[in-house]
């Protein structure tokens, strides 16, 4: 009897802890204590992020036109019925937003160029546009500050997107995937010299899962076997992306003996399971495996596999994929609890419990989270950057904690051996917040968008920055 | 699969010739009128490339049964206590069935409620069936979320004290009883398996108590 209680012991302990990954509980003591910055590795990247149709303005795209439209039952599409408009007027006030970058004492700078602006009509490129894009980077390495630049990141051109048809749209179409490749290669022969980091995709998981599954986004499609095929399409457009750029872009910008350096820019999240319940972990599981770990998958394999039991499955080779990422870029910014809802489209209903502390979007404030991420993917014996991490925080009061306890999750996690080499925060500035509007304010300097020239001003998190930024050898301008 | 092979030794050693209480042989009815009280510990986690993310519970429950001749009832409380405040909370399941139960084949149906201090919403209803048939020496159990729904489907071999099952979609579960009086049985219980990429593993011990034994092994 002694016997079976010790071999059922350890077979339940072997079972239950030996491969788990450890679950951290940091104090806000040892995060006031750490000195955020030490320890990080040579030419570590420490920047912020922005993109092209959220601060840019004047964009005529696919966004531009669901933002003036409203669901049948007369809900607009956009909270409060915001449209991206002017934005922050980034395209007019590059200089002062390289100001702020200067002033950070940021060392990278994660954009994105807008496709709708540099191609207004099939196959007619904007040669001007593409030339202020340009200077803008040069502008940016002589500021010692190096450029990651993100290739598409959400929005279409309209003609392109398809708005008037029921189906197919946007990236269910082939002849997205062409042009987007062509667009590609126009972008990389032209940025290419300055460029070494290149984003080909902004969270593709996430595009999949608001325009195709949710209905939220354009082009307010909710069908999961629609939404797990826009997600092999885009996959498919950033293999192909991966072997333009290579073959365009074979300027060394900074010397590094790496010209291009391709990644996407995914979206993690922790799925917490919400209960002991059977069915709330097997649906965590379940996402879990389509949103975060499939398309790290494809790039070990090669091969483009989803499943949604019962509806759709997908397994594919696709030539340039595997190996396609040079480094993984990682947005991390909350935890979802998991009910199952057999009945909801994504099987679960996600939320954030009433008694955790939560960003104004009510997103789970959760910093051990991005640790546990990045010591998840320790594993793909890839490098890492943080393409994002942020916080709406209307009065800016909660981000400098915010800042300091997420740099801290990444410090101890690059410590634990992770090979992080950068750290872009969303945002440099208040932004368009797509569906969500101007409400959520997410920048280091809050932007006010009553005023005609989108008067920035720095929040208490800058501070906090510089303090990190001098801690890793950098320089914040006054 | 090496947690799989680990849970056969476990289920051949329980399967082993125990040190039984010496009770005379008679006629066992198909189900007894029982009560019984147990704790365990749970794991519950799914994988990917290189790790996995999961809890841990303490599990305490009392589950009973009642047989008012063909007439069954089946019910009982499980409580999922979290061995890590940064994960689920607390929670519980109660679960009460009804049934039929005859010579050889029995049936019980019915609710299972599962409660989640954290969950939206708190309550998760599932339905739960168990069937048991005997073919005198030896029977066969199913049930569809049974085991206070633990368990997705099984299908179970029951020999006397003994049983061991197949857990759909992959897994096993086994279970066994020592005699230590008439009315007394030390009870042991495993499951472990696997849906999609998550894993379960359960194991619990405890006591079953049986008043209507006069002396005869059940």
């Amino acid at each position: 009897m002694k016997q079976l209680f010790r071999l059922g012991a350890v077979a339940l302990s072997a079972f239950l802890t030996a491969r788990c990954e450890p679950r951290p509980q940091f104090t806000p003591q040892e995060i006031d204590a750490a000195t955020l910055g030490e320890g990080l590795p040579a030419g570590f990247l420490l920047g912020a992020a922005t993109a092209s149709h959220q601060v840019e303005g004047g964009n005529t795209n696919d966004w531009s036109v669901w933002e003036t439209q409203s669901y049948p039952d007369g809900t607009p599409h956009i909270h409060n019925q915001d449209q991206s408009g002017l934005a922050t007027d980034s395209w007019n006030k590059f200089p002062e937003d390289l100001g702020l970058l200067r002033r950070l004492g940021a060392n990278g700078y994660r954009l994105s160029v807008e496709w709708s602006r540099l191609e207004p009509t099939p196959g007619n490129f904007d040669e001007a546009a593409i030339a202020r894009y340009h200077s803008w980077l040069v502008d940016l390495r002589a500021n010692g500050i190096t450029p990651m630049v993100t290739l598409n990141h959400f929005t279409l051109p309209l003609w392109i997107s398809n708005p008037a048809s029921s189906e197919p749209q946007g990236w269910e179409r082939a002849e997205t995937v062409d042009a987007y490749i062509r667009f590609v290669r126009w972008v990389g022969e032209r940025l290419g010299d300055q460029v070494d980091l290149w984003c080909t995709i902004n969270e593709p998981n996430v595009l999949a899962t608001q325009s195709f599954l949710k209905g939220i986004w354009p082009p307010g499609v909710k069908d999961q076997k629609r939404s797990t095929q826009v997600l092999a399409a885009l996959m498919r457009a950033h293999a192909r992306a991966a072997v333009a750029l290579r073959e365009v872009d074979t300027v060394d910008a900074d010397g590094d003996g790496h010209p291009t350096r391709i990644g996407i820019a995914h979206h993690v999240r922790i799925f917490q399971p919400a209960s002991a319940s059977l069915l709330d972990a097997a649906i965590s599981g379940l996402t879990d495996d389509y949103f975060n770990e499939a398309l790290v998958r494809m790039n070990t394999t090669g091969r483009i596999q989803l499943s949604i039991p019962g509806t759709i499955s997908i397994d594919e080779e696709v030539a340039g994929l595997k190996g396609s990422f040079d480094y993984l870029g990682i947005n991390y910014y909350s935890r979802d609890f998991i009910r199952a809802d057999l009945g909801d489209p994504s099987l679960s209903h996600q939320y954030t419990p009433a008694d955790r502390p939560k960003s104004d979007l009510g997103w789970d404030l959760y910093p051990e989270g991005l640790y546990r991420v990045l010591m998840r993917f320790k594993s793909a014996g890839l490098p890492i950057y943080i393409t994002e991490n942020g916080m709406a925080d209307n009065d800016g009061q909660d981000r400098p904690a915010f800042l300091r306890a997420h740099l801290y999750a990444m410090q101890r996690a690059v410590a634990d051996g992770a090979d992080v080499r950068g750290y872009f925060h969303w945002s440099l500035m208040d932004n368009f917040e797509w569906a969500e509007g101007f409400e959520p304010r997410f920048g280091l300097f809050s932007v006010d968008f009553t005023s005609p020239d989108r008067t920035r001003t720095a929040t208490p998190a800058v501070t906090t920055f510089q303090d990190v930024a001098r801690n890793l050898g950098l320089t914040p301008q006054p | 699969m090496r947690t799989l092979f680990g849970w056969a030794a476990l289920v051949a050693l329980a399967s082993s010739p125990a040190q039984a209480v010496e009770v005379p042989p008679g006629p066992a009815p198909l189900l007894s009128t029982e009560l019984e009280a147990r704790v365990g510990a749970m794991g519950l986690a799914y994988g990917f490339e290189g790790g996995r993310w999961g809890d841990l519970y303490v599990t305490p429950a009392v589950q009973g049964r009642w047989r008012l001749g063909a007439l069954g009832l089946d019910g009982g409380v499980l409580l999922t206590v979290p061995t890590s405040g940064e994960g689920a909370g607390f929670g519980g399941r109660v679960s009460v069935r009804a049934g039929f139960v005859g010579e050889r084949f029995a049936i019980f149906a019915g609710p299972v409620v599962e409660y989640g201090a954290v969950a939206v919403p708190a309550l998760q209803i599932l339905p739960s069936l168990r069937a048991q048939a005997s073919f005198g020496a030896w029977g066969l159990s199913a049930g569809l979320f049974d085991h206070h729904a633990l368990a997705l489907a099984h299908l179970t071999v029951e020999l006397g004290d003994y049983g061991i099952g197949y857990v759909a979609p992959l897994g096993l579960t086994a279970h066994a009883r020592f005699w230590l009086t008439p009315q007394m049985a030390l009870s042991l219980q495993a499951l472990a398996g696997t849906i999609g990429n998550t894993q379960q593993a359960l194991l619990t011990t405890g006591l079953v108590f049986r008043p209507g034994n006069r002396g005869a092994r059940p």
